[in-house]
């Protein structure tokens, strides 16, 4: 080999040695996380989302993993396959990582989660030199948008009251838990204006159930008994628009519709009377107008609605209506409009709209509409008045339709896909 | 044989003897010191990097893969010095050199766990030079009216290694803290050989090779780095192509 040869090929190895270390490479994440939910979307800042990843580690060391810390995100460890904090797998092992998104604190989340080994030794905290996260489509991508509304959903047999989110787009209820438990059969809630109470009426024991209201999630807390004396079976509640009064209609004896005032610091009841109407006959469920001024009655066995006056405690000269539209009614909801009114009819499993005349408040041009209810309990209208859920006590489903703000009528029924109900009845959203 | 060939063999060989007594100097012949001012420039070459594997925690190890690409530079000397002539052929400068080069920049590729299955990240940084040295340069006879010099010098070369940065290749990877910027005070020396012409009894041209070795330097560990330091090395070799004005006294 000539000295010319000789130096070229030298120059022609020193070239490839630079080369040579990267051949055979290639580029894969470390720890790859795969979302399993959705990770973009608008969060109303009372509501709380969970999102799911599959983290899986790609490389050939075994690593103990941890989350970097979002504010507002924590990590849910419990159930099978759950990743635990911090979690170690092996050369291609996998958990799956739950994150509940807090919506009261967050403004913005774009990026993460981070997945990063821990420093070692006692020390879980993530090291920075050894992370991944989801590829761009998949980061956390949240914003924090004003508050949503609530769905809160009694189980009858259940004796506790279910909690769901209301997606704002779908209108479907989403991340359903219970929220209140040790109640006796109940059949309707309430709340009042301030939010802070909520009111059940226990027709198992006849007695009313009065829950403290996070102003924050709008979860319940600390139910327990309201006090107040005179009810029988009770089926139906109401809070005057001052929050001073709830109003319970009594289903069965000859009670009637009970008038309490209610403490405004602990919302226990006293000084309950009783209003008794030769209209009222099994009166399961009551409403009151957005005034205060008139209290719709449903008599389940008369098939009527009686329309009171409210002055106070005092309920008085109803009006009586009826029709062959409402059978057997169990419960009845007006719209946030106040033009309509929605019987549930447990006598023939249907929902019936009336119209509410606007000076005297009385009801006319009475139609079954859709919705499939079956059982008892009363529908709930978001507060636009532009979807309602209707309950369904057979199938323990909540059915969500469409509601018409001008004509009234429901429409275009589905599942809610809320899960968790026992007999559902009463429904309230706030 | 080419012209440089034929001067370097006249320099190493020829010039010293005193046989090339009837080829003297342009200049008059002085036995006294002359202040001597050079001013030279050019561009420069380097291909620095090196693959360097270390663990940065105890656990956790990466491999920087560097992309030796051969780079262009500016580059700039400033000479202050004596002159005396040692010989009826041979003339010595010697002084302080002052230099300087304009930013090397240093790119690579990092394999996490030193796995090259996760070459996920590109690196790049960048190292400015500067030289304080003492100089000297043995300048031979005219040939053809060309006077063919050697230099070389030692000193201090100040290199600053900075603007670390790392860049995922996709967008999974989450880039690890940067090393720090960090200066370090190296060993340097420069070797050159040229062609110089008078100009005049004060003014000489001069176009010339220089080899230079701008010593070590080594970037700063990152924010909670607890092994090591940053990339590092022990020699970044530069070539440069010389340019010279110098004015004797």
């Amino acid at each position: 080999m000539t000295v010319k040869a000789s130096v070229l090929w030298l120059l022609l190895i020193a070239l490839l040695s630079n080369s040579v270390a990267l051949l055979h490479a290639s580029t894969q994440p470390k720890f790859t996380l795969i979302p399993t939910t959705a990770t973009a979307f608008l969060l109303p800042a009372n509501y709380t989302q969970t999102v799911q990843y599959t983290v899986t580690n790609k490389t050939h060391i075994t690593r103990v993993l941890t989350m970097k810390q979002i504010a507002g995100v924590t990590q849910v460890t419990g159930g099978a396959g759950a990743c635990a904090k911090p979690f170690t797998l092996t050369a291609e092992q996998s958990c799956l990582l739950t994150l509940e998104v807090h919506g009261n604190a967050i403004t913005r989340i774009n990026g993460g989660p981070e997945i990063c080994k821990t420093i070692g030794g006692s020390n879980t905290n993530p090291d920075p030199f050894l992370c991944s996260q989801p590829s761009t489509a998949n980061t956390l991508s949240v914003s924090s948008v004003s508050a949503g509304q609530h769905a809160y959903i009694v189980n009858q047999a259940g004796n506790s009251i279910s909690f769901c989110q209301i997606n704002q787009v779908t209108g479907f209820l989403e991340n359903c838990a219970i929220t209140a438990t040790g109640l006796s059969f109940p059949e309707a809630i309430a709340m009042n204006t301030a939010g802070t109470f909520l009111y059940a009426a226990n027709s198992g024991n006849s007695t009313i159930s009065v829950c403290q209201v996070n102003s924050a999630t709008g979860a319940l807390t600390n139910c327990a008994d309201a006090g107040g004396s005179g009810f029988n079976t009770p089926s139906g509640v109401a809070v005057s628009p001052d929050d001073t009064i709830l109003y319970v209609s009594n289903g069965a004896g000859i009670a009637g519709v009970s008038a309490c005032s209610i403490n405004a610091t602990t919302g226990m009841l006293s000084a309950c009377v009783n209003n008794s109407s030769p209209t009222f006959n099994a009166p399961f469920d009551m409403t009151l107008n957005a005034a205060g001024t008139l209290a719709y009655v449903v008599n389940f066995s008369s098939s009527t609605v009686s329309i009171c006056a409210v002055n106070g405690t005092t309920v008085n000269n109803c009006d009586d209506h009826s029709g062959s539209s409402i059978v057997g009614p169990e419960g009845i909801t007006l719209s946030p409009s106040g033009l309509y009114a929605y019987i549930a009819n447990n006598g023939n499993n249907t929902i019936t709209v009336c119209s509410i005349a606007p000076n005297s408040g009385l009801l006319f041009a009475c139609s079954v509409t859709d919705g499939p209810f079956d059982g008892t309990g009363n529908i709930g209208i978001n507060n636009l008045g532009t979807t309602a859920y209707v309950p369904n006590y057979i199938s323990n489903k909540v059915f969500v339709c469409a509601a018409d703000v001008v004509t009234g009528q429901l429409s275009n029924c589905k599942d809610s896909q809320g899960s968790g109900f026992d007999t559902p009845a009463g429904i309230l959203l706030r | 044989m080419s012209i440089f060939r034929k001067i370097i063999i006249w320099c190493v060989i020829a010039c010293p003897s005193a046989g090339f007594a009837d080829t003297l100097l342009t200049n008059p012949i002085s036995d006294r010191w002359h202040l001597v001012l050079g001013l030279s420039g050019g561009p420069a070459w380097t291909q620095a990097g090196e693959t360097q594997t270390f663990f940065l925690q105890p656990d956790v190890e990466k491999s920087y893969v560097a992309k030796k690409n051969n780079q262009a530079l500016g580059s700039g000397e400033l000479f202050l010095g004596v002159q005396k002539n040692l010989h009826s052929s041979a003339t010595g400068q010697i002084g302080i050199a002052v230099a300087g080069a304009t930013a090397v920049k240093l790119t690579g590729n990092i394999l996490e766990d030193a796995d090259p299955s996760f070459n996920n990240f590109n690196y790049a940084y960048k190292i400015n030079h500067a030289y304080l040295g003492l100089k000297g340069r043995l300048i031979a006879g005219t040939m053809y009216g060309l006077q063919p010099y050697l230099s070389g010098s030692a000193g201090v070369g100040f290199n600053r290694a900075y603007n670390f940065s790392i860049s995922p290749i996709i967008s999974e990877e989450v880039p690890a803290p940067a090393f720090t910027a960090n200066t370090n005070a190296a060993f340097s020396y420069t070797l050159g050989i040229g062609l110089q012409k008078s100009l005049s009894a004060n003014w000489q041209l001069g176009v010339g090779y220089e080899f230079a070795d701008w010593g070590s330097y080594d970037l700063g560990a990152a924010s909670g780095q607890t092994l090591n330091q940053g990339l590092s090395l022990d020699h970044v070799y530069v070539q440069q192509l010389q340019f010279t004005v110098i004015y004797i006294d």
